[in-house]
């Protein structure tokens, strides 16, 4: 928990000092009036106006609609279309299942997967681009409305840190959630171990596809749930409901790595089909290898 | 399969305890919260059948490994057949086979003597590396060493016990278990004799000896005694073989006597018997109708013999399961021309010859027409004492008869005494005339008498005649009246005589003899004793002396020969003689109680006379000691030769009737420290009649026979009495099961046996018939720790393979 909590070590600077000239490329081209980094399908100048929200702790009071104020004494936000081009969902999973921390590694999965997000965030509002956090299990527990200003930063990993992964999970509702309300074309970054669900994950990739977004799915994985390098006689205490089992891990490794290796084949097959991105996130493996590797895969896949 | 260490098995128990480890062991269980249960369980429900049998197959061979584990420490063993009273670890033992004649019987396949062999070859299977054997072969004269010492090289001795010869030899153990126990003098480990014989009542004979030889070295030596196949089975026997005193000479009938002995215990009928002389085909062949069971029947044969010389006689009846008694030879000496001098007394001078002393002897020495008395074989001469003052002519004679000589000179009475010893034959017929003094008392003449004379005296009142004996003639002059055909001397009889006071063997140098003219254990009888007044008088002398010069007393002799002979001289003891016999050195001297005319009796006018005459004759010349050519088997036959063969070559056959046999070459002839040249033949193991030639002659030199002991015909077992008093000897006792199991060696029963066997071993001795138990051989530990071994590594491969923890 405490380890969860600590906001420093959520930003990884070594893995934001080699990504950080990256940059975060949409694949796909998306509506926006910035010049720069992405351009633009539309011609002109437009924000419209598109509706009030009411006033949450956190938006910018400069979005306050003061004459609605002023009429009804109720704080409304007024809320427009596009206000910026490219916005980045960051969904991660905070079942039980990600709480597993193995041998090899010093960290949960979720903790390693809340690094992954914050540095993404970071490099997101780094390049002027918003980005919008959701935290789920079996429902989205944690939504962080999506912000293109880098001062944000700190609120984002402050409630990132402020996650706690101890429940079941239905990735596929999370997935369905998100396909309703963003309804703009944006990057979908999903983190998840994908350990449940599996079905809610496939239907939650066409709803995402069918909405223009693009996904990249960050497989996260201990090493020891990759190479399963248990011995002797261990008890199993299953998470999220899951039977308690004891057993004799070396004599079911290679049937267990099989099982291993046939879901992230059929995750990894899901995304090739939808031309979305998979990256096994190896707990074991140095946030800035992950996140770099991901960022130059997707530079040379963008140009 | 067997274990030396069979308690260890009680761990066999253990075998259960991977399973009570891995039930009641707490292993060091890791609890690992895992994520991807889901998987687990799907890989533990795919591999559940799999996993089920790895663990079983796991199982198993840890509890196999333990199982060998035991196994190993129980020192198993192939189980092979052999003693089981033979000690375990390193051992000691000397091995005797009785190789007497009676372990050639056979129940229809090996004989005892292979079945003994091939026991002995398993206990010498059974020994161990470190242990050590020797060979003996007991059997009379003495037993033969096939290992003296104690050997570790077992190929040598099974080679020795495979070149065994079986022979016909007597029964004799007790020498070689001496010499078997004396060569385990010196060995540290278990020492155990273990004995082979057939059980046969001739080998217990000196079980007293074999008694006290357990008895001395009890606690230190075991001995194991195994009793060869049943009791035997019908056995016929040739058990004698004799010519019937008459003198033998070439081309003169010689009547031939078999005896035919019944062990069996059915009677036999209608047994054919046949003769044959120097290895030629059968010469004569009787039937001996009917013997009954323990009976021994005499069979009358005739021979007829061209030359001669020595010459064998083999009587042969149809085989049966004990070989070596179905037929027996004799050897005998066939003269080719007997000169004899007969001194009349008083009457030397008388001009009518009828009116001589020796007119009947002459006569009876001569029963042939006038015409063909020069070619009669038998030459007589008559003479007057004058004619015994001539050493020289007097050793032309091969018999001297004294009738009624009163007294002789002083130099004829040296000369007299000369001649005898120098082997001549002395037949005297004192008369009225006869000096007393001088024939009981003269230093040179009385020596050579076997008996005193007391003054004449009539024949008893009321008869006033004396007759002969008229049954049971046990002398060989005399045996042939026993047989019914052959009519008696009861028709004979004396109104006077001298009665005769026998000598004792030594007292005068004179030794009373009874030789027999055939074979060395012939019955011995008074040469004639009168019956009247119950007498039987002059069981003479019973003797018959392994030689003259020996020295062996009638009673000495008569006591070897066994309990029978000791009884009919007990029944002849005080019979008063009517003639007596003795060897004086190398020759014989034959004493009457009455001349041999009709002035005191009708002896010289009845039928009887002639044969007698003969026979008392034949018997008084034969000086050459017919043992010395009737050998038992395994003695060694030696014969003089002249010095003129020193270096020749001896070669022997013998004379089985089986076409193609070849003499074998039995050694030179040899000079001995006597200075004379003699023949030797040692190889006599088998009974039969045995040629021996010197250098290319084609004629054999000579020819003698070998016979077996007639005890061994009889292969009744030994009495449960002797064998337990060996074993009282051990300090121990046979336990009723092994006197059942000895007793009726019933192979069934050898489990038992032999437990009871071993129990009586431990405290020294056991008797029991021979059992081929089941008895641990090759150990086969090597083998269990490599399969352990390979167990344990292929456990180690499969564990690992399977990803179990060990």
């Amino acid at each position: 928990m405490s380890e969860a909590r600590q906001t420093d070590n959520l930003l990884d600077p070594d893995a934001l000092s080699r990504a950080e000239h990256l940059g975060i490329l949409a694949r796909t081209v998306v509506e926006g009036y910035r010049v720069g980094n992405h351009r633009s399908p539309f011609r002109g100048f437009a924000i419209e106006f598109a509706q009030h929200r009411e006033y949450t702790p956190g938006d910018d009071p400069r979005h306050l609609d003061w004459k609605v104020l002023a009429r009804t004494d109720h704080y409304y936000i007024k809320q427009y279309e596009q206000d910026t081009n490219l916005v980045v969902h960051l969904l991660l999973d905070s079942s039980e299942s990600m709480s597993y921390r193995g041998t090899a590694t010093t960290h949960t999965k979720f903790h390693y997967a809340k690094a992954l997000a914050a540095c993404l965030a970071y490099l997101v509002l780094l390049q002027r681009d918003a980005t919008a956090v959701n935290i789920f299990d079996t429902d989205t527990r944690e939504h962080i409305p999506r912000t293109d200003n880098l001062g944000k930063i700190h609120h984002i990993m402050s409630r990132l840190a402020a996650a706690d992964a101890n429940r079941r999970t239905q990735i596929g509702s999370a997935m369905a959630d998100l396909a309703k309300t963003a309804t703009a074309k944006g990057i979908v970054m999903l983190f998840s171990d994908i350990f449940d669900d599996e079905e809610g994950f496939h239907q939650g990739l066409r709803q995402l596809r069918f909405q223009g977004h693009e996904v990249v799915v960050f497989h996260i994985l201990d090493r020891d749930e990759i190479e399963f390098p248990l011995t002797g006689r261990v008890e199993f205490i299953g998470m999220e409901g899951n039977p308690t089992l004891t057993l004799n891990p070396a004599a079911i490794r290679k049937a267990y790595l099989a099982e291993m290796q046939a879901l992230r084949s059929r995750v990894k097959l899901a995304c090739d089909q939808a031309k979305f991105h998979y990256i096994l996130a190896d707990t074991a493996v140095p946030l800035a290898e992950t996140l770099g590797a991901y960022l130059v895969a997707r530079k040379q896949r963008g140009k | 399969m067997t274990f030396l260490n069979p308690y260890i098995l009680a761990l066999l128990a253990t075998v259960a305890a991977p399973v009570l480890i891995h039930l009641f062991s707490k292993p060091q269980l890791r609890r690992i919260r895992w994520a991807a249960t889901r998987f687990l369980a799907a890989s533990l429900e795919k591999n559940r059948r799999r996993l089920r049998v790895e663990d079983l197959l796991l199982l198993f061979m840890r509890a196999a490994l333990v199982v060998l584990l035991v196994l190993i420490f129980a020192r198993p063993a192939l189980l092979t057949t052999g003693d089981a009273a033979l000690s375990s670890g390193e051992t000691a033992a000397a091995i005797v086979i009785d190789n007497s004649a009676s372990m050639g019987q056979s129940d229809g396949g090996e004989t005892r003597f292979a079945e003994a062999r091939a026991a002995a070859r398993t206990i010498i299977g059974q020994l161990s590396r470190s242990s050590s054997c020797s060979l003996w072969l007991a059997a009379a004269p003495r037993p033969t060493p096939l290992a003296a010492k104690p050997s570790q090289d077992f190929a040598l001795l099974r080679r020795l016990l495979d070149n065994a010869a079986p022979g016909d030899f007597a029964s004799d153990l007790r020498p070689a278990l001496e010499a078997a126990a004396d060569s385990l003098a010196t060995a540290t480990a278990n020492k155990e004799v273990f004995v082979f014989t057939d059980g046969q009542s001739a080998a217990w004979r000196q079980s007293g000896d074999i008694r006290k030889l357990v008895e001395k070295h009890r606690g230190k030596i075991r001995f194991h005694f195994r009793t060869i196949g049943k009791e035997g089975a019908d056995n016929l026997a040739v058990t004698g073989l004799k010519t019937s005193g008459s003198l033998a000479a070439p081309g003169q009938k010689i009547r031939v006597t078999a005896e035919i002995t019944n062990h069996g215990k059915t009677a036999a009928t209608k047994i054919p018997v046949k003769l044959f002389v120097d290895g030629e085909p059968a010469q004569d062949e009787a039937v001996c109708e009917n013997v009954a069971p323990g009976e021994t029947k005499a069979v009358v044969l005739f021979a007829s013999i061209r030359a001669a010389g020595r010459h064998t006689l083999r009587a042969e009846i149809p085989p049966d399961r004990l070989p070596a008694d179905n037929s027996r030879a004799a050897a005998i000496r066939v003269a080719s021309k007997l000169t004899t001098l007969v001194v009349d007394g008083a009457t030397a001078n008388a001009a009518n010859t009828a009116e001589r002393d020796g007119f009947f002897l002459r006569n009876a020495l001569l029963p042939v027409a006038p015409g063909a008395a020069k070619n009669y074989f038998l030459q007589t001469t008559a003479a007057g004492v004058a004619a015994l003052e001539d050493p020289a002519a007097l050793r032309r004679y091969h018999a001297v008869f004294l009738c009624d000589v009163p007294a002789l000179s002083r130099a004829a009475a040296q000369n007299l005494a000369a001649y005898v010893a120098a082997g001549g034959a002395l037949l005297v017929f004192p008369g009225p005339t006869a000096n007393l003094a001088f024939y009981n008392t003269d230093p040179d003449f009385a020596p050579l008498l076997p008996a005193t004379l007391a003054p004449a005296r009539d024949a008893p009142e009321p008869q006033k005649f004396l007759t002969l004996q008229t049954r049971n003639y046990a002398h060989p002059v005399t045996e042939l009246w026993n047989e019914p055909g052959a009519g008696n001397l009861g028709t004979v009889r004396f109104s006077r005589y001298y009665p005769l006071t026998l000598k004792t063997a030594g007292t005068t140098g004179t030794t009373t003899v009874a030789a027999a003219t055939t074979t060395a254990a012939v019955r011995h009888a008074a040469v004639l004793t009168y019956a009247n007044n119950e007498i039987a008088a002059a069981a003479t002398e019973a003797a018959a002396s392994a030689s003259a010069a020996s020295g062996k007393t009638a009673a000495a002799v008569t006591a070897a020969t066994g309990a029978a002979n000791a009884k009919d001289a007990g029944e002849a003891a005080g019979a008063e003689a009517a003639g007596t016999a003795a060897a004086v050195r190398r020759g014989r001297v034959l004493l009457f109680g009455a001349p041999a005319t009709t002035a005191w009796g009708n002896l010289p006018v009845t039928t009887a006379f002639v044969p007698l005459v003969a026979r008392s004759l034949a018997y008084a010349c034969d000086t050459d000691d017919p043992r010395r050519f009737n050998l038992a088997a395994g003695q060694t036959f030696a014969a003089e030769v002249p010095a003129e063969y020193a270096g020749r070559d001896i070669s022997v056959l013998r004379l089985s009737g089986v076409a193609g046999d070849a003499p074998k070459t039995a050694g030179r002839v040899e000079r001995d420290l006597d200075g004379l040249y003699r023949l030797r033949v040692k190889d006599t193991a088998l009974a039969g009649a045995y040629a021996v030639w010197l250098g290319n002659a084609k004629t054999p030199w000579t020819r003698f026979a070998v016979q077996s002991d007639p005890a061994e015909s009889d292969l009744k077992m030994s009495p449960p009495s002797e064998t337990d008093l060996i074993l009282k000897a051990a300090d121990t006792s046979l336990s009723p099961d092994t006197r059942t199991a000895s007793a009726s060696a019933d192979a069934g029963a050898n489990g038992a046996n032999v437990a009871n066997t071993n129990n009586a071993g431990a405290n020294g001795a056991d008797v029991s018939s021979l059992s081929r138990a089941s008895v641990p051989g090759t150990e086969l530990w090597f083998w269990f720790v490599l399969a352990a071994l390979l167990l344990a590594l292929t456990e180690t491969a499969f564990a690992h393979a399977s990803s179990r923890p060990r």
